[in-house]
């Protein structure tokens, strides 16, 4: 039955590509996500540089409108943004370690702090089969391996955490990718 | 008369471009299986230490694998399905049946490691290789979206660890074991498969200064760069990159050296999934719209001109599949194709635009 429907789901689409059926290659005026304002809003945004139109490709366009690009400055390594480093991932690890607390609400806390991808993956965590309870030293970066990027050590009662941070662009704030607790523990 | 001779024709045409567009769809499709193992489970031969070893794994923990892939057929689940728990009792207990548990866990048992609070059997259950494995995939078998997401992501919802990405570097060779145990010529896949299972390698050259085109073969140029009208509420606005229409699945490379800053939702400007790759010197380059299990890096990972790092896809606005290629430098887009151009590249099907 399954199989069936896949078939004739399959030699549908193969005639809608063809061009077969009505409705297939039709521009889709679906719903286009509204610009969300970010904190990378850096007040004068500049007007967008006059950029030569090229001679129209061949085919439709595909892409509907996207969100504007932020144009945001690159961010740099300075002692503002390592010190902005040590705090977000102190700040993570602090509301990681903390295995005693319902899923949910571990999750919930936790979040606030994870990139987009981090918190999609975050999300099914159990948070009792974390060891660690307690941050008890000064967070290090130790790798600063690109500008958006940086790898921070924390300290803990249960051993060395390490924390990989990303941010979008120069104006926005530090966020978590991935934390990994001490060898043995994951 | 001769109207319905014509309509039938017409109709046979269609037909025959149908057929032809669903072999093409149906080989796109066997391309992402090899680079992902897909389809029935196996069953394998149960030997008590199989000869040989692959990646490093031999004898009884072979056999443990065997008894793995045989207890997920069992229950009816796909190869990726089994790879999985060879996966997860890899970065578990290294596929021995460990008659102790460690920090996080001291009641933890077995090849998965399965803890005594109820909800993995009794000790003994926890302790046998077959029936440990059953237990894990009769909870895996829950997970009813678990094709959608990538195997560490499946093996840590089952597993409830600490860290969701712990089985990820398991799962090459999980699939070398499960291809090896299941008969299958390693060799021939491995070279298909490239540097891992789902990395191949572009067969694009790499120019002198260190760039190959993002997207190779079968690709039609859809949109350019540039300041354009939307065909719907008129409003002029940047089309910050370059539209390169493929296939679902086609694959995707980096177009230099470089690291790893976004692999998954979008930000910044762009809309459904994508990977950004920061090369330095202010230079990053961005791949939109891959569908989630279409991106094959994760945030921190190196990769090398050429790398696979996606498949091509529809997540986010887009109307079709394809690659939204962007260039930043110092943060503002510029025209990819005259940035490449300038690297030696040509992306397939266009030309430099000229200034109007």
């Amino acid at each position: 039955m399954r199989a069936g429907t896949v078939a004739a789901g399959l030699l549908g689409l193969a005639l809608v590509l063809g061009g077969c059926l009505p409705g297939g290659p039709e521009p889709r005026p679906g719903p286009v996500e509204p610009p969300t304002a970010t904190a990378t809003a850096t007040g004068a945004v500049p007007s967008p540089s006059p950029v030569p139109v090229p001679p129209p490709p061949a085919g439709e366009p595909m892409d509907e409108p996207e969100e504007p690009v932020t144009r945001a400055p690159v961010p740099v390594w300075d002692e503002a943004s390592r010190a902005q480093a040590r705090q977000a991932s102190g700040d993570a690890v602090r509301a990681w370690a903390r295995p005693d607390l319902p899923a949910a609400r571990w999750f919930d806390e936790l979040s606030v702090f994870l990139t987009p991808t981090a918190r999609r993956d975050y999300q099914w965590l159990q948070p009792s089969s974390i060891l660690a309870r307690k941050v008890t030293g000064e967070p290090e970066v130790v790798e600063e391996p690109s500008v958006y990027l940086a790898r921070v050590d924390v300290a803990t009662d249960a051993g060395t955490v390490q924390v990989l941070l990303s941010r979008e662009d120069g104006p926005t704030a530090w966020l978590v990718e991935r934390i990994v607790p001490p060898e043995g523990q994951a | 008369m001769r109207r319905v001779i014509l309509a039938l024709l017409l109709a046979l045409a269609c037909v025959l471009v149908g057929s032809l567009t669903l072999v093409l769809y149906i080989d796109a499709q066997d391309h992402q299986a090899t680079c992902n193992v897909d389809g029935p489970g196996v069953r394998v031969a149960l030997a008590a230490a199989p000869e040989g070893e692959v990646n490093g794994y031999s004898g009884v923990q072979l056999a443990n694998a065997a008894a793995i892939i045989n207890a997920g057929a069992d229950l009816g689940l796909s190869v990726r399905d089994q790879t999985i728990g060879v996966m997860t009792a890899m970065g578990e207990s290294g596929l021995e049946v460990l008659d102790r548990g460690d920090r996080a866990g001291p009641d933890s048992r077995g090849l998965f490691q399965q803890r005594a609070n109820g909800a993995w059997g009794t000790e003994a259950q926890r302790m046998d290789p077959t029936t440990s494995a059953t237990m894990f995939f009769r909870r895996l078998a829950t997970l009813t979206d678990r094709t959608t997401q990538p195997p560490t992501i499946v093996a840590h919802r089952v597993q409830g660890n600490a860290d969701p990405y712990h089985y990820e570097r398991y799962w090459r060779d999980a699939v070398a074991v499960v291809t090896a145990l299941a008969g299958e010529d390693l060799e021939a896949i491995a070279a298909a498969a490239g540097p891992s299972p789902c990395s191949a390698l572009s067969a694009g050259a790499v120019t002198a200064q260190g760039w190959t085109s993002p997207i190779l073969g079968s690709v039609r140029y859809s949109s350019a760069f540039g300041m354009r009208t939307h065909p719907i509420t008129g409003a002029r606005t940047l089309h910050a990159g370059a539209d390169l229409a493929a296939v679902d699945g086609h694959p995707i490379y980096a177009a230099a050296d470089g690291i790893v800053v976004i692999a998954g939702p979008s930000s910044g400007g762009n809309t459904g999934y994508m990977v950004a790759i920061d090369h330095g010197g202010g230079v990053q380059t961005r791949y939109v719209h891959p569908w989630p299990n279409g991106i094959l890096v994760r945030v921190g990972e190196t990769v090398t001109a050429g790398q696979q790092v996606a498949r091509v896809g529809s997540s986010g606005n887009s109307t079709g599949p394809h690659l939204h290629f962007e260039v930043r430098v110092n943060g503002t887009p510029v025209d990819p194709i005259a940035f490449l151009a300038a690297q030696g590249v040509a992306l397939p099907g266009t030309r430099v635009a000229q200034p109007a």
